[in-house]
């Protein structure tokens, strides 16, 4: 049978076929009623950083991801922040997007960038967690608030995933097993298939997926500040294979590159000590 | 796109967005079309699209942001009408094609009325992340954008929608193979 790309391509030489231009009585239909139309009142209040964190839209936001198989593992991994206070941010004045292209790219192609010349403080590590599942540590600020993942396979449900909560940013990271027979290599797609998008986009996206450091390791930046315009939140990915262990750190919020990597160069990996009894 | 005529119409300038409207009224109904694949169905989206853009002008924060925000508008317009319109298509099966394929389905590809059956089957939301992405040609980040979702869901719509034409133009073709018929 056919593969995706010939579907694609069949596709999009069918949708070029079709009207290109709308007819005139449906525009003028339209205006006509404008005409007799009024507008409503912009009684909006200005944009506010909790409005993206209430529980209530990450919860939606981690249904739609379980049930569509689609997004980032993480965002489906565990409960929500009841509430988050804003740190002192960037500026959350819009920024712009780059130019469309119809290549699937890697996602920082197509996202802003964090705000010039405002990095954030980067917050000091004091801490150490230990995860009971994952097989590895990490350093974390004082008053952050820790809520362990069960571990044991795929987040895709609640309670997976380590969490690691602080002001207006939290932390999630988890790692499974690899198959006997699967390569880090397979892994990595499997892993960007489940997660990010289908196969053909996989093809094209993870050959572009920068090098990060992740404790001693190297590992792959798979979202780079996926960032919408106007939003000061921010979301990074980033996986890596250890001792036959898929691992896999995101954190969402306020935040920028230089902090997410702070967090990852304090990793610690120890496969050995990974438990794979969740799910 | 003008921003000072956009600026205008959101102070409720009525010829002001007649100009906008005319500027992206082509793009609007030929999006609105393929996704509902009707031209009546996709008239009233464009409509109500255009009416619901007038409205909610004022609450336009990005003056820049125009064009994609009544796409989005019309794509949510095109949810309506698709909504509408299933009540009397949902008993409508569709028959496979009559004439010449080949087990691997290589010629049902190349077949536009194969591709049309198997879009008419993807859910709507599927449809416009589709057409957004391969007729406008958006990166699946500006069509999450654009459509307010997560761009994980982006692309799981994309995947799904590819999926599910693959499927349903394997199912079509063996269908005919067999001599089966859809009842």
């Amino acid at each position: 049978m056919t593969d995706d790309r010939s579907i694609e391509r069949a596709a999009r030489s069918w949708l070029e076929i079709g009207p290109t231009a709308a007819p005139e009585r449906a525009v003028d239909a339209a205006l006509l009623r404008i005409r007799s139309t009024p507008q409503e009142r912009d009684l909006r209040i200005p944009w506010r950083l909790h409005e993206m964190f209430t529980p209530a839209r990450l919860a939606a936001a981690a249904l739609v991801g379980l049930l569509a198989i689609g997004g980032t593992y993480l965002l489906v991994s565990g409960p929500t922040p009841s509430t988050i206070t804003p740190l002192p941010s960037p500026s959350a004045t819009p920024t712009a997007v780059p130019t469309a292209t119809a290549t699937p790219t890697h996602s920082s192609a197509a996202v802003a960038p964090t705000p010039q010349g405002t990095p954030l403080p980067i917050p000091a590590l004091s801490k150490s967690f230990t995860s009971p599942a994952g097989g590895y540590s990490l350093k974390y600020p004082t008053d952050w608030v820790i809520t362990p993942g069960r571990g044991g396979g795929y987040p895709s449900g609640p309670g997976i995933a380590d969490r690691i909560d602080g002001p207006s940013v939290f932390l999630r990271a988890f790692s499974i097993p690899i198959g006997a027979s699967q390569t880090d290599a397979q892994w990595l797609e499997s892993y960007c298939e489940q997660g990010i998008g289908n196969a053909t986009f996989c093809q094209d996206a993870i050959p572009t997926w920068p090098a990060i450091k992740i404790g001693s390791v190297t590992g792959r930046l798979s979202q780079d500040d996926l960032r919408m315009p106007g939003d000061p939140n921010t979301y990074f990915e980033a996986a890596v294979v250890v001792g036959h262990r898929g691992y896999v750190f995101a954190m969402e919020g306020v935040l920028d590159e230089a902090i997410f990597q702070t967090f990852l160069e304090s990793v610690r990996f120890d496969p050995s000590a990974a438990r794979d009894t969740g799910t | 796109m003008d921003r000072d005529l956009v600026e205008q119409a959101r102070r409720g300038d009525r010829e002001a967005f007649a100009v906008l409207v005319h500027q992206v009224s082509d793009s609007l109904y030929a999006v609105a079309h393929r996704i509902l694949r009707d031209s009546g169905l996709a008239e009233d989206a464009l409509q109500n699209a255009l009416v619901l853009a007038w409205r909610r002008l004022p609450h336009l924060r990005e003056p820049d942001r125009f064009e994609a925000w009544i796409h989005r508008i019309l794509v949510h317009a095109c949810y309506d009408e698709s909504q509408r319109a299933r009540s009397w298509t949902a008993n409508v099966r569709v028959l496979p094609a009559d004439g010449p394929t080949t087990p691997d389905g290589t010629a049902a590809i190349a077949d536009r009325d194969e591709l049309e059956r198997a879009f008419r089957r993807l859910p709507i939301d599927q449809r416009a992340v589709f057409v957004l992405h391969h007729y406008l040609g958006l990166p699946l980040v500006e069509v999450a954008e654009m459509l307010e979702i997560p761009a994980g869901t982006a692309r799981s719509r994309l995947h799904y929608a590819t999926r599910g034409l693959r499927d349903a133009l394997a199912a079509d073709a063996e269908l005919v193979v067999s001599g089966g018929h859809i009842a």
